[in-house]
């Protein structure tokens, strides 16, 4: 059977390295808030210092496994998100923001610079079905849609 | 009236240039640190080289903001007092990263504590560091302007 292979690209490397550093700079931090060394850590998680030297080394890639141990050795916990949900809830609050603002000033499009206008028609529209989404801002939402709109 | 640059052209390819800044200091590179620096990013093919240049900003950010408490001796440490003359000794520092190392010197610069990379080991084979290059760290820090 032929295996693909190919070099990783500059952003898989990237989201690697991140996901290492990330796990790492976590340990290093939860360690210096309860004054923790090496050897404690190791102690706690009941392997052998030299274990731990190597999780925390640049070239490290430990197993899922281990990882959770170490999070769990210092009361962390792995959380995931997807970057893209992130974003539609960035576009929700500032929908929100957006709608305050008309619905504290009573104003419309004229006293939003284009600037300010395209700022948040372009994080607040980031899902069209939101204008129909909040009951109780209807008349808000028929006036930012008519704001930035129209 | 603008000011005339009295500094020598090599004073002035001397200057070396903030890569990162937070609350505990800056980090500067200057000189072969500052080019190798760059140089990693462009290492297309060298994953090492790619992967030191994702992963050295990241330690000079948090050094920059928190110190070198935020960094274990396996991303950034501590090397020797290199003597520099006049019985002045500076102590050489290294963030290293895969086979990349930066050596420079905590100083105070432009008002502010800073590390001042000023030498690199981009291919380094062996743990221990190599004493001429951290030699070469000392004496370079000395033609950066404090």
């Amino acid at each position: 059977m032929t295996r693909s292979k190919r070099e990783l690209t500059l952003a898989e490397i990237q989201v690697e390295e991140d996901a290492l550093t990330d796990f790492q700079f976590a340990i290093i931090d939860a360690m210096n808030a309860e004054g923790l060394s090496q050897t404690d850590l190791a102690k706690r998680m009941g392997v052998s210092k030299a274990r731990i030297s190597q999780l925390l080394s640049p070239e490290a890639n430990p197993t899922l496994k281990l990882v959770g141990r170490a999070l769990h050795a210092l009361g962390l916990r792995a959380q995931y998100s997807n970057p893209n949900r992130a974003l539609e809830n960035d576009g929700q609050d500032f929908w929100q923001q957006f709608v305050a603002k008309i619905e504290s000033t009573q104003t419309s499009r004229a006293s939003f610079t284009p600037d300010q206008v395209s700022i948040y028609k372009s994080r607040a529209s980031v899902r069209a079905s939101l204008w129909d989404t909040r009951p109780a801002n209807e008349n808000a939402a028929a006036t930012v849609k008519r704001a930035i709109v129209a | 009236m603008r000011q005339r640059d009295r500094r020598s052209e090599h004073e002035r390819s001397y200057e070396p240039r903030l890569v990162a800044s937070g609350s505990y200091a800056d980090v500067y590179l200057v000189g072969e640190a500052l080019s190798g620096f760059d140089g990693l990013a462009l290492s297309k093919g060298d994953q090492d080289a790619m992967r030191a240049s994702v992963n050295l900003p990241k330690y000079f950010r948090r050094f920059a903001e928190t110190g070198p408490s935020a960094l274990n001796d396996k991303m950034f440490k501590k090397l020797m007092d290199v003597k520099v003359g006049n019985g002045n000794s500076v102590p050489v520092f290294e963030f290293k990263n895969y086979q990349a190392r930066i050596y420079g010197v905590i100083c105070n610069y432009k008002g502010r504590r800073a590390f001042v990379g000023t030498a690199c080991d981009l291919k380094k084979k062996q743990q221990k560091a190599d004493s001429a290059v951290i030699a070469r760290a000392a004496s370079e820090f000395g033609k950066v302007q404090i």
